[in-house]
């Protein structure tokens, strides 16, 4: 029992805005229907790596029921969690156990404040964008070995985790510019449009992605938008930085809830992205409102809404054949929507490509948290089983839905990383021009 | 060595007999407190944790409910350690009557309560959990008591007073009166046996003061006098989780499932009334269980979906005087919830005062009014002072009642060693302190429990039961059969706390339980059942 | 819950196969129907019992002798029993199969094949189980030809398991044991040692080397060396053979409390070798209801992020458990209904929860509500509606969630687990058994 004893807040004012959530639909509530039967514990992939965490079940439906309501949390064990979210997978009886393990690290962040490398961390968005017109600067900089180390010992970010590089322009731009250079045609028919939400990282690391996106949107006939859109949030979400985190969230529902009130699907390459707008902003950040509810039921994974549109016969099978295999990490955060693995069915449909599941809970990084100093050795031991199959398959390349992961991946394997929408695109013979990218399979 | 003389002989340690026994002590006369079982294991163990502001008895029994406003504050002043300042909120929601909040008000007001109206909206404010249909709300000044606490404040604090007497100033558990030794129309001691031995001893005292509750009558009975005592149960159900910070009273007239109280990690839902012929009587019935969670649903839509941990049952002592009763010298009518009665007076009977009725909030009045009669017969003129001055904080009770106190000590390093208990944070360290603080007498597995709240949790002791036993085995060195038949013990006694809960997840849980027991451990296999236990059904 | 849907969906992609649950049926209806050649899918809202079951494979426990002939002579006299509607070949086929592939996923399971008897295993309250078939670890503890004593080694400082009181009630029947503590060579750490924390150090050769060197002074008229079911998690069966070589004794292991390290093993693994041929495992979101068209599920509905995701199969394994798992749910007012496809269950018949339990919890042969709480099925593994007959043509029930056995008490779950996931697939398939390829599909 915690957070429906505080109403959420605007983070500009302060009247609550939000109508709360009833009790027993709250993840805090969840701890009720505990069994103390200790799965999550097994499966937790932090715990098994270090006795610095004690489990999800301890710092999560255990100690929930002792925390004083309202009042910051008192255990400070529950920092090591890196929310990757597997204890709530596993556990038979619905406990959310990973959310109330974020809600608790929110009450300590509200007790003690952010620290500054975890503020920086939950801003990606700004360093992004602030970022572009330095770009080789600042790429000098993050690959620069003597730099990191700096860095880690002023910053405490870790000299290892693998930070991308900036692109130097960004997507939004190029979007802009296209579309001037490129007019599309005016669409009317609501139900051939789609909003494309391309989170930070398209936007200022990997843009390739987003035009991949954007390509093959377009090859299947669909009229592309691409509102204005921030953050999705998470970052500062799983560094406990609610205030930011919501204010980000505020901004993307409001950004988006229109669209979704005419029925128009808002599809994300980042499938972390999408677990936050599908289900964090309500289920964590408790934005339980109509807006947040339609736009999450309008929200899909990139893979996820070709699969939806295979089912309902929309989706042009017509694929150039690829002969290749390729093993593929299904990303915690992906593991979290509940739509089973539409990667590998969607390029089951692909002539001659194989496509294989790692068995792997999680590659480590979780998002910000294998870039902490003090967790990287954490992060790196997660993702070594990971690693463990793919050197044993020998594979040069994998094939991940989250950038974070991809990095990481690369950062534990040497193997290149891809994005399925990569596959996809080569496979319907698709082409963009980007210096920076070079197709999987090769012309 | 336990005394063969003492002046005064209290039977019962429930709240009363305890709090009369620490009254005898400050009075300087030399006190033995008897019990049957454990301290407060009777109804003062079984009921909700409430501390009555007196607001629930203002329309019905203004009487009762002045002395529960007065007994609240001196209890806050006296006990703290065993009181956390919830505050209680009475609500009125649709179904109730409509003129009652009235009433009730102006009756607060004469009994001297002091009650602040809030809107329904500061209500929901403050307890979020509430229905949004509130029609009215009101502040009162009740608190959560830990009864546990409390008792043991008392015999501690006895204890201390007479620490330089071998003859006084203990507490003889599980002993019970078999026999009131009586000499020329006046009582003169008791014969005690030991429960778990048989062994049978004579306490010659020149008072005995009955404080045994439901028991009274039967004690009484022991010298042939008649003390009616309407015994009535009552059915209280433990919610997983708090829900509410608050006390919540029902603002109605006083009817089934009217409180909710907040109590260390739980949320104790209250209670019923039906009447019974046993003292001892604490089965629940199903449609209690009902009955409760459908009122308190009323109050807190969506608890009767919540778990519910455990219910149990405590039988009220309730006075029916006869007739005529010269005997109640308390001098407050029959609108007096408890009595006190000086046998000497009402039945020709020397040496005997039984107090019986009353509440936990108002403990402390009938101690001092029982002890009263008491040392008019012994002839003591020492005036009562327990009101006056703070108890001892007791050493050995860890004030569990304080919700996040052990999970801040678990985090900071201060509860070291194995974790027991994982749901109430009870450690291998307080478990060997609690065992080696029962000295050369046995100790079951039932008694940490009451001492540390072990497997009192959600898991109801699946996994921290088969523990415990492991760590009596090794350090108390009882054989092996005896160690798990302590387990067999403890497994049926945490399961009748728990079966007329068995619906979804706390079915679940009792599921995961019998698994552990029954095929992990196969504690089943090792102990047959008894030739009772078989036909049982 | 069922949608009867307007608009055909037969002809949706989808997988051959549909398993919803993730149980010991669950995965194993999966294994068998990608042996066959099908596609597969499983989808289940968290991992089932056999993460905090013993570990061992209860066929039928209170068998004295044949364990396969008392359970056929009971299915011949019961015909409502799972056993007798799955069949006498389901079980000992399910039997087969399940030990040919935790052989071939590297973690092997063990039955006395000389007299087919029940193993007598070690509790770690030192009581005696009768079992059928055990992972090897386990039913080394067969304490049948015993003539020596057995050790058991506890590990210091750990909470879940008290060497010396296993070891004085097995006295007490006349068992030869001792008990002997050894010190962890890790220093503790701020937390309790969960026992996939142990399990994860014996995997270690070094921590094992600590371990046998402390144990080896004490095996002097010790036929049997029994630790906590610790020993190992992803190197278990090198763990095992390892401490048995260098202690030059047995080595076996006894369950513990849950989480349970040996079901955790056999999830891992066959959970791995799942994903390797293609079948999609999702774990972590209900199923919420099915998608009916006439007398055919064409698919169910999975409570995702968002919104409803369906998904489609010509055949749905149902395996989502009894009591425990929310196959069937409970609830106060007394009503017992199985969720998905809102299935009736077999009992109780009585309004209300009055009779559902007895006044003590280890009463003798357990409580009605665990034997009636379950579906009806036909002799296909059929759910059966209100009026008995099969409510859906393409839809089997498996394991736990069937009425008419207690899986406490009557010491037969895994098995039935193992007889259902096998008959249920090879009807839904229309397989013969010489179409079961068993383990010749090896390896991860």
């Amino acid at each position: 029992m915690t957070d429906h004893d505080q109403p959420v807040y605007d983070l500009s004012g302060h009247t609550p805005l939000i109508e709360q959530a009833p009790l027993a639909r709250q993840a805090a509530f969840s701890a009720d229907h505990c069994l103390k039967c200790n799965i999550c514990t097994a499966a937790c992939p932090v715990a098994a790596v270090t006795p610095l965490f004690p489990g999800p079940k301890t710092v999560g439906p255990q100690a929930q029921r002792l925390r004083e309501p309202g009042q910051p949390s008192p255990d400070h064990a529950v920092d090591y969690c890196s929310s990757c979210g597997i204890c709530t997978l596993v556990c038979p009886h619905g406990v959310k156990v990973m959310e109330i393990n974020t809600q608790a690290k929110a009450r300590i962040v509200e007790r003690d404040g952010l620290s500054l490398r975890n503020w920086f961390l939950s801003r990606n968005e700004l360093w992004g964008r602030l970022g572009t017109p330095f770009a080789p600067l600042l790429n000098f900089g993050v690959r620069s070995r003597l730099l990191r180390l700096l860095a880690e010992k002023l910053f405490k970010v870790s000299a290892r985790g693998p930070l991308p590089g900036w692109a130097g322009y960004t997507f939004r731009g190029w979007w802009q510019r296209e579309q001037k250079q490129h007019p599309r045609p005016a669409q009317h028919d609501d139900s051939q449009r789609v909003v494309f939400f391309h989170g930070c990282s398209t936007n200022t690391y990997e843009p390739f992605i987003g035009k991949l996106a954007v390509a093959v949107l377009e090859h299947i006939g669909l009229h592309v938008e691409i509102p204005p859109q921030t953050c999705c949030g998470l970052p500062a979400q799983s560094n406990g930085d609610f205030d930011a985190a919501r204010c980000y969230a505020r901004h993307n529902i409001e950004a988006l809830a229109d669209y979704a009130r005419r029925g128009i699907p808002i599809v994300g390459t980042s499938a972390s992205c999408m677990t936050a707008i599908k289900g964090d902003y309500r289920h964590v950040l408790g934005l339980d409102d109509d807006d947040a509810q339609l736009v999450a039921v309008h929200t899909y994974d990139f893979m996820e809404f070709l699969w939806k549109l295979h089912q309902e016969g929309r989706l042009p099978t017509g694929f150039q054949p690829i002969e290749r295999e390729y093993p593929y990490h299904a990303p915690c955060q992906l593991k979290a929507h509940g739509f089973g693995r539409p990667v590998l069915d969607v390029l089951s449909l692909i002539p001659g490509l194989k496509a294989w599941e790692i068995d792997a809970d999680c590659c480590g990084i979780a998002g910000t948290y294998g870039y902490k100093a003090e967790k990287r050795a954490i992060a790196e031991l997660v993702g070594w089983p990971l690693a463990e199959q793919v050197h044993a398959a020998g594979a040069g390349t994998v094939i991940c839905d989250t950038e974070t992961c991809r990095w990481q991946i690369t950062a534990l394997t040497g193997a290149n990383t891809i994005h399925p929408v990569e596959l996809v695109a080569a496979a319907y013979g698709l082409t963009i021009t980007d210096k920076a990218y070079t197709p999987p399979v090769g012309e | 060595m336990t005394p063969t003389a003492v002046d005064v002989l209290v039977v019962g340690g429930g709240a009363t007999g305890a709090a009369a026994a620490y009254d005898l002590a400050r009075r300087g006369v030399r006190v033995l407190l008897v019990e049957q079982s454990d301290l407060s294991t009777g109804t003062s163990g079984r009921y909700h944790g409430l501390l009555h502001s007196g607001g629930r008895y203002a329309v019905g029994d203004p009487g009762t409910a002045a002395e529960c406003i007065t007994e609240n504050r001196i209890l806050r002043h006296i006990a703290p350690f065993a009181i956390e300042d919830t505050g209680g909120l009475f609500v009125a929601t649709p179904d109730d009557p409509a003129d009652h909040p009235a009433r009730w008000v102006d009756a607060c007001r004469a009994a001297g309560i002091d009650i602040d109206a809030l809107t329904p909206a500061q209500a929901r404010a403050q307890e979020p959990a509430l229905t949004p249909h509130i029609t009215a709300a009101y502040r009162v000044p009740d608190a959560a008591c830990d009864s546990f606490d409390l008792v043991h404040g008392f015999v501690e604090a006895m204890r201390a007073l007479c620490a330089h007497s071998t003859l006084c100033g203990d507490l003889l558990a599980y002993h019970r009166v078999i026999r009131l030794v009586t000499n020329d129309n006046s009582v003169v001691g008791a014969e005690v046996e030991n429960v778990r031995t048989g062994d049978r001893q004579v306490i010659h005292a020149a008072c005995v003061l009955n404080a045994a509750g439901p028991w009274a009558g039967m004690v009484a009975g022991l010298s042939g006098i008649t003390v009616k005592v309407k015994l009535d149960r009552g059915t209280m159900v433990a919610m997983n989780t708090r829900w509410v910070n608050t006390i919540i009273n029902r603002l109605r007239p006083a009817d089934d499932g009217d409180i909710i109280v907040p109590v260390g990690t739980v949320a104790v839902l209250g209670t019923t009334s039906v009447t019974t012929n046993r003292p001892g009587d604490h089965h629940v019935e199903n449609w209690e269980v009902s009955k409760i969670l459908g009122e308190a649903d009323a109050v807190i839509p969506g608890i009767r979906q919540g778990r519910a941990l455990r219910a149990w049952a405590g039988v009220r002592p309730l006075y029916e005087p006869p007739d005529i009763d010269h005997g109640d010298t308390s001098g407050h009518g029959v609108q007096r919830r408890f009595a006190v009665i000086d046998h000497r007076v009402r039945d020709q009977l020397g040496g005997l005062v039984t107090v019986v009725g009353g509440k936990l909030t108002t403990c402390r009045l009938m101690a001092e009014e029982a002890v009263n009669v008491v040392c008019d017969q012994l002839g003591v003129d020492t005036p009562c002072t327990t009101a006056a001055e703070p108890l001892p904080l007791p050493a050995f009770r860890q004030q569990y009642h304080r919700l996040d106190h052990r999970l801040r000590k678990l985090e900071h390093g201060q509860l070291p060693g194995q974790l027991i208990c994982e749901c109430e944070l009870v450690t291998r360290p307080q478990i060997e302190a609690a065992i080696a603080g029962y000295g050369d007498h046995p100790v079951a597995l039932d008694d940490l429990r009451r001492d540390l709240r072990l497997g009192m949790g959600p898991c109801q002791s699946g996994f921290c039961s088969v523990r415990a036993a492991g760590i009596l085995h090794e350090v108390k060195e009882h054989s092996n059969l005896k160690v798990t038949r302590a387990l067999k013990d403890f497994v049926d006694e945490r399961f009748r706390g728990v079966k007329p809960l068995l619906w979804g997840h706390q079915l679940r849980q009792l599921y995961l339980d019998e698994l552990i027991y029954r095929r992990t451990l196969g504690l089943d296999r090792l102990i047959a059942p008894t030739p009772e236990e078989r036909l049982d059904s | 819950m069922t949608a009867n849907i307007a608009s055909p969906h037969g002809n949706q992609p989808g997988t051959d196969v549909l398993v919803i649950g993730a149980g010991l049926s669950g995965l194993m209806a999966a294994v068998h129907a990608v042996q066959a050649g099908a596609r597969v899918r499983l989808i289940a809202e968290g991992w089932g019992q056999q993460l905090i079951a013993p570990g061992w494979i209860s066929v039928c426990d209170r068998a004295d002798d044949d364990v396969i002939a008392e359970v056929r002579g009971y299915a011949a006299l019961h015909p409502d029993h799972p056993y007798a509607k799955a069949g006498d070949d389901a079980m000992v086929h399910g039997l087969e199969a399940f030990q040919a592939i935790t052989a071939a996923i590297g973690l092997s399971y063990d039955r006395r094949r000389r007299d087919g008897h029940n193993m007598r295993l070690i509790t770690m309250l030192g009581a005696i189980q009768r079992v059928m078939m055990a992972p090897r670890g386990i039913a080394n503890s067969d304490w049948t030809d015993v003539t020596e004593s057995i050790l058991l080694v506890g590990l210091r400082g750990w909470r879940d398991f008290y060497p010396e009181l296993a070891a004085g009630n097995l006295r007490s029947q006349g068992i030869e044991a001792r008990a002997i503590r050894i010190d962890l060579p890790e220093p503790p750490g701020p937390w309790d040692r969960w026992p996939t924390d142990l399990a994860r150090l014996f995997d270690s050769s070094a921590f094992r080397a600590a371990i046998i060197k402390q144990v080896q002074p004490h095996i002097r008229g010790v036929e049997k060396v029994g630790f906590p079911a610790v020993l190992g998690l992803d190197h278990h069966t090198e763990a095992l053979t390892n401490l048995s070589e260098q202690i030059e004794r047995l080595v076996f292991e006894i369950p513990t409390l849950p989480p349970s390290l040996p079901g955790l093993r056999l999830s891992n693994r066959l959970r791995r070798w799942l994903l390797r041929r293609g079948v999609r495992v999702q774990i972590g979101h209900p199923v919420t209801r099915g998608l009916v068209e006439g007398d055919r599920c064409v698919g169910v509905e999975v409570q995702a992020l968002g919104h409803v995701t369906p998904f489609y199969a010509d055949h749905v394994i149902l395996a989502t458990g009894g009591l425990y798992s929310g196959g069937i749910q409970t609830s106060e007012t007394g009503r017992v209904w199985e969720p998905i496809f809102d299935l009736p269950t077999a009992g109780p018949d009585v309004p209300g929860r009055e009779g559902w339990y007895y006044d003590r919890l280890l009463k003798e042969r357990g409580h009605p509500i665990h034997r009636q709480a379950g579906l009806r099925v036909d002799h296909d593994l059929r759910p059966l509606n209100a009026a008995g007959e099969p409510a859906l043509a393409n839809v089997y029930a498996t394991g736990h969630m069937l009425a008419g056995f207690n899986p406490l008490t009557d010491g037969c779950a895994e098995g039935i687990a193992l007889a259902t996931a096998y008959k249920a697939v090879h009807t839904a398939l229309e397989l013969d058994d010489k179409n079961h390829r068993g383990a010749t599909d090896t390896g991860l």
